[in-house]
């Protein structure tokens, strides 16, 4: 047998499990109210045909945390609330790769899921506890514990993280 | 060096990180939201413009102007609030384009949160402001991209800075590193070859240890052998394994020595002090093995070793050496335990063989006095030839016993040189003439023939040479010939011959004692080889020297050379020379005389000859019965035997002075034939006057007589008046090494400066000398004068070697110490009276 004809099978296997998803994102709720982020790519659990939508409510009950911190792009420290992208990543069944996140600004950034870990960024949607507006860089922006952990204090991170994110699609 | 290094290092360290952080920067830049939210200004700008102009048309909804308003909104919010921007905010234009971009959105906000139909309405409005704006938000994303590209500018200069110190520092630290390479790359060397240099030395030291013939032991502070070698095992008789390791103290020092090394040490540890350390090679005992000692030469060293303070002990057994020297020392001792004795022998002669020679002559001499048949006169000169010959001969032996013991008695007079040698010239015609020779002198054309010296020994040397010139000369001539050389203040006796030479090879030979070279004649009379030896010494004794030039088959001379010295008022000599020519006169008064004398030839002939001249003789026969014959009757002089059995002269004489008797103060003269000039003084300083030597003559005891008794006069009540104080006589006038000695020290001008100094000053103390009173003797203040005088005066002549002249003022100065005006005076007297003779003696030196 030549290596072509495994990385077919290999393949094939692969859309097998995937074919199987539908079955495993019954545990994903659907969004109630006006959606606020869009998921798509390779996810292991959906609400939508091959997408995550998210209402505010979804998203919070993945379980917000608050972070305080600084950033290059506003006065002072802040409080940040919001849900971690490791929750996020976890919720949709999202293991490794890429997630390639756009802006209402038409910005693009892509973040490697090996971001998304315990004390890392969070996917945040108020800030001093109020939503933010997309003139506040709303919907959610994805803010990184710069203060707590020098490592994000560098360009990398600051280029990541991504205000006024409304979509996000996972790239393996 | 290294800290340099490490400094380097270090700096290039912190630089590379700088590096390596600013091109991270660098390297991330593209993906740097700060370029890109600057040129979203414009973007977001026209999407908003876009948006209004769309919805205006109707093809767009007015949700899409609001998000796009809020995205500009937001965006501005962002260049407004965020420290990224803040290096924008002070630019001037970009400000100036963003208030205006700002007072819009602030102002249109109202409208855009509004309701749709409000914002439908203002629409167009909002839109016609939004475009007049359009060069404000070109401003502000040029001036951002402007600034920000300076920006990115200034740090890639910064890093290529940076990378240029770096690189310096990294030359620098390569090229530190390479000298610092070198530099170990040499020491490294330096060590390689300092270890092998140590290692070729330890093995030189190592094998001149081992093979030294010297004991080596090396110790530790403590004293533990370290090191001992072969020589060290053949000499001490230990192994070296026995020895190392081992306090060294009881293994090689005898026990009895061994207290005193152990102090030695400790008071080296103490207070550094080194007696035996360093101080060469020094002679030691020490102990072999089995116990022996023996004697050692050590040198012991102190160096630095490995742990502390080590000694290096160089020790060499000279037992053989040291027997060698001892076997030495005994044969030196041995010798001069020869020399001694056979000075003893010589003495014993003297005095064994001139006794009966004394009785033999003196009988000859009575003799001639009798009368005599012509045979038997003709007898009687060949017996008193012959008796002369024999003393000849003693005497000839007995002056190489003085001269040799340097004790010769030398005076120094004034004597006219003319009848001396006319006399010698008489005395040795017979001989002349048995060898077809003849003899003639010639003198000084000048006619100044009187000179300084001794003329009995001058006599005795020329006598010699003349002699021996006639022995070996037939049908020739011997001359004599003064030659005064007043410059070099000497005079040369020249004794000419025409005989059979000398060969060059025996030139020198010949003066030494018993040399008789094979000579061709028979001899004319018997010789005893010691002639010319005589002469030479006598001559050298008197301040000259004989010399000899000759060629075999023509002839021999012989140069006496002496110092012409001062003149001299008299002869100063106690011992009369029975050799003395001249005739005397007897004494003009009869004399009651004693004479002391064991020996009854003797005594018989010194009666018969004092009788002779009219004298009355009474006789003792040892010293006892001269003490009572002293004791008894005022002897004008007595004559005394030295060597006596019990009582000898010498005893009798100091118990006559002592006695208070009738002759304590007569003069006593010593007759012996002991001639040793060391023994004078003995004799002297028992109370004897003058010393004559046996045999005596009749002119001999004349020349006594007149002597202690002055010219032959009433003698003076003052007893001894005219004896001249008791002084060694035999004291030279000057003592020659003593004047030589000075004269070698400060030169001789120095020294004739000195010596007119001296007699300038005391000539006028001496003058008055001459007029002192001997009855009204000199008491107090005045004694006292002239004893610091005599002091004064005899320091300097101790200096100048003007024996006699010392000696007379040492007795003046004591007697003036003891309070006897009398001998104080008698012996100033005396110092004056020698006192020209002593002027002329150093001023000639000069």
């Amino acid at each position: 047998m030549r290596p072509a004809s495994v990385s077919r099978l290999v393949m094939a296997l692969a859309i097998g499990g995937l074919l199987a998803g539908p079955v495993a994102a019954e545990g994903l709720a659907r969004p109630e109210g006006e959606v606020f982020l869009t998921v798509s790519g390779d996810l292991a659990t959906t609400n939508a045909p091959e997408m995550a939508l998210f209402d505010s409510a979804l998203l919070a009950s993945l379980g917000p945390v608050e972070i305080r911190t600084s950033t290059i792009w506003t006065e002072g420290v802040h409080s940040f609330t919001g849900i971690p992208l490791k929750a996020l990543t976890d919720a949709l069944g999202v293991v490794g790769g890429t997630l390639r996140m756009s802006a209402i600004n038409d910005y693009m950034v892509e973040v490697p899921v090996s971001d998304a870990i315990d004390e890392g960024p969070i996917l945040a949607y108020e800030m001093d506890g109020k939503p933010m507006s997309v003139r506040d860089k709303g919907p959610l922006w994805l803010i990184y514990p710069f203060d707590s952990n020098s490592d994000y204090r560098s360009e990398v991170y600051y280029s990541r993280s991504i205000w006024q994110l409304d979509r996000i699609e996972a790239v393996n | 060096m290294v800290v340099a290094l490490l400094s380097a290092v270090a700096v290039i360290l912190v630089l590379s990180l700088d590096v390596v952080r600013k091109i991270d920067q660098q390297s991330t830049a593209s993906t740097d939201n700060v370029q890109w939210s600057i040129a979203q200004i414009n973007v977001e700008y026209l999407q908003l413009l876009l948006a209004m102009e769309r919805a205006i048309a109707g093809t767009e909804t007015l949700e899409e102007v609001r998000q796009r308003f809020d995205v500009f909104y937001s965006r501005m919010i962002t260049l407004q609030l965020s420290p990224v921007f803040a290096v924008l905010r002070e630019d001037p234009d970009y400000t100036t384009s963003f208030s205006r971009i700002w007072d819009f959105l602030t102002r249109r906000v109202i409208l855009i949160d509004g309701s749709d139909a409000d914002l439908r309405a203002g629409l167009d409005e909002i839109a016609a402001e939004l475009r007049d704006l359009r060069g404000d938000a070109s401003v502000m994303g040029l001036t951002g991209i402007r600034v920000f590209a300076s920006r990115t500018d200034a740090e890639r200069e910064g890093i290529a800075s940076t990378l240029l110190q770096v690189s310096v520092l990294t030359l620098g630290l390569i090229l530190g590193m390479g000298i610092l390479a070198a530099t170990l790359a040499r020491m490294n060397a330096a060590i390689k070859r300092q270890v092998l240099e140590n290692q070729i030395q330890g093995e030189r030291v190592k094998a001149v240890f081992s093979t030294s013939l010297d004991a080596v032991i090396v110790t530790d502070a403590d004293g533990r052998i370290l090191e001992f070698n072969a020589a060290a095992e053949a000499v001490f008789g230990y192994s070296a394994a026995e020895a190392l390791g081992q306090d060294i103290a009881p293994l090689i020092i005898p026990p009895a020595l061994r207290e005193a090394h152990w102090r030695g040490m400790a008071r080296y540890r103490q207070a550094g002090a080194k007696h035996v350390i360093g101080a060469g090679h020094l002679r030691m005992t020490a102990m072999r093995k089995g116990g022996e000692t023996f004697p050692i030469e050590a040198a012991v060293s102190v160096s630095t070793g490995a742990d502390g303070e080590i000694f290096i002990s160089y020790l060499r057994d000279v037992s053989a050496q040291v027997a060698a020297e001892e076997e030495l020392y005994r044969a030196r001792d041995d010798a001069l335990a020869g020399e001694k004795a056979k000075a003893e022998l010589l003495a014993v002669m003297s005095h064994e063989m001139r006794t009966p020679l004394n009785g033999l002559l003196g009988t000859i001499e009575l003799l001639q006095q009798t009368r005599l048949t012509a045979k038997q006169r003709q007898y009687h000169r060949i017996m008193e030839s012959s008796g002369r010959l024999l003393l000849h001969h003693v005497n000839d032996v007995l002056d190489i016993a003085r001269l040799d013991s340097g004790k010769a008695a030398i005076t120094s007079q004034r004597f006219d040189l003319a009848p001396l040698l006319r006399d010698i010239v008489e005395n040795l015609t017979p001989m002349a003439l048995a060898g077809e020779n003849r003899l003639r002198t010639s003198l000084p054309a000048d006619g100044r023939t009187v000179i300084a010296g001794d003329p009995v020994r001058l006599r005795q040397i020329l006598l010699n040479l003349v002699g021996n010139a006639l022995k070996f000369t037939r049908n020739g001539e011997v001359r004599i010939d003064v030659a005064r050389r007043d410059a070099a203040g000497q005079i040369d006796i020249r004794v000419a011959d025409t005989g059979i030479g000398i060969r060059k090879e025996d030139q020198d030979r010949i003066f030494d004692d018993f040399v008789t070279l094979d000579a061709s004649y028979t001899r004319s009379a018997s010789g005893t080889g010691l002639g010319l030896g005589i002469a030479r010494r006598w001559a050298r004794a008197l301040g000259g020297d004989v010399s000899l030039e000759s060629e075999p088959g023509v002839g021999s001379v012989f140069q006496v050379s002496l110092p012409l010295s001062g003149p001299a008022e008299r002869p100063a000599s106690g011992e009369v020379a029975e050799a003395e020519a001249q005739p005397e006169p007897p004494v003009g008064r009869s004399l009651s005389l004693l004479v002391v004398e064991d020996n009854p030839v003797n005594r018989l002939v010194v009666r018969e000859m004092l009788e002779s001249d009219g004298h009355a003789v009474a006789e003792a026969q040892d010293g006892q019965e001269g003490i009572r014959l002293a004791a008894r009757h005022r002897w004008d002089a007595i004559f005394m035997d030295v060597s006596m059995p019990q009582k000898d002269g010498v005893e009798a004489t100091i118990a006559i002075r002592k006695s208070g008797g009738a002759s304590a103060d007569s003069p006593i003269i010593a007759l012996t034939a002991h001639a040793l000039p060391g023994e004078t003084d003995r004799f002297l300083a028992a109370g004897m006057q003058v010393v004559m030597t046996k045999p005596v003559s009749r002119d001999a005891l004349r020349r006594v007589l007149r002597q202690v008794l002055g010219q032959g006069d009433e003698r003076p009540e003052s007893a001894g008046a005219r004896v001249h104080p008791a002084v060694p006589t035999e004291v030279p006038l000057i003592d020659q090494s003593r004047l030589a000695d000075l004269i070698a020290t400060l030169g001789k001008e120095r020294a004739a400066s000195l010596f007119q100094a001296f007699v300038d000053e005391t000539d006028p103390v001496v003058a008055g000398w001459r007029g002192l009173d001997l009855v009204a003797t000199p008491q107090g203040a005045a004694a006292m004068a002239l004893q610091a005088d005599a002091h004064r005066i005899a320091g300097s002549a101790a200096l100048m070697g003007a024996a006699r002249l010392r000696a007379h003022l040492a007795e003046a100065e004591a007697a003036g110490k003891a309070g006897d005006g009398m001998r104080l005076a008698e012996h100033l007297q005396r110092a004056a009276d020698l006192w020209p003779e002593t002027c002329s003696a150093l001023l000639a030196q000069g």
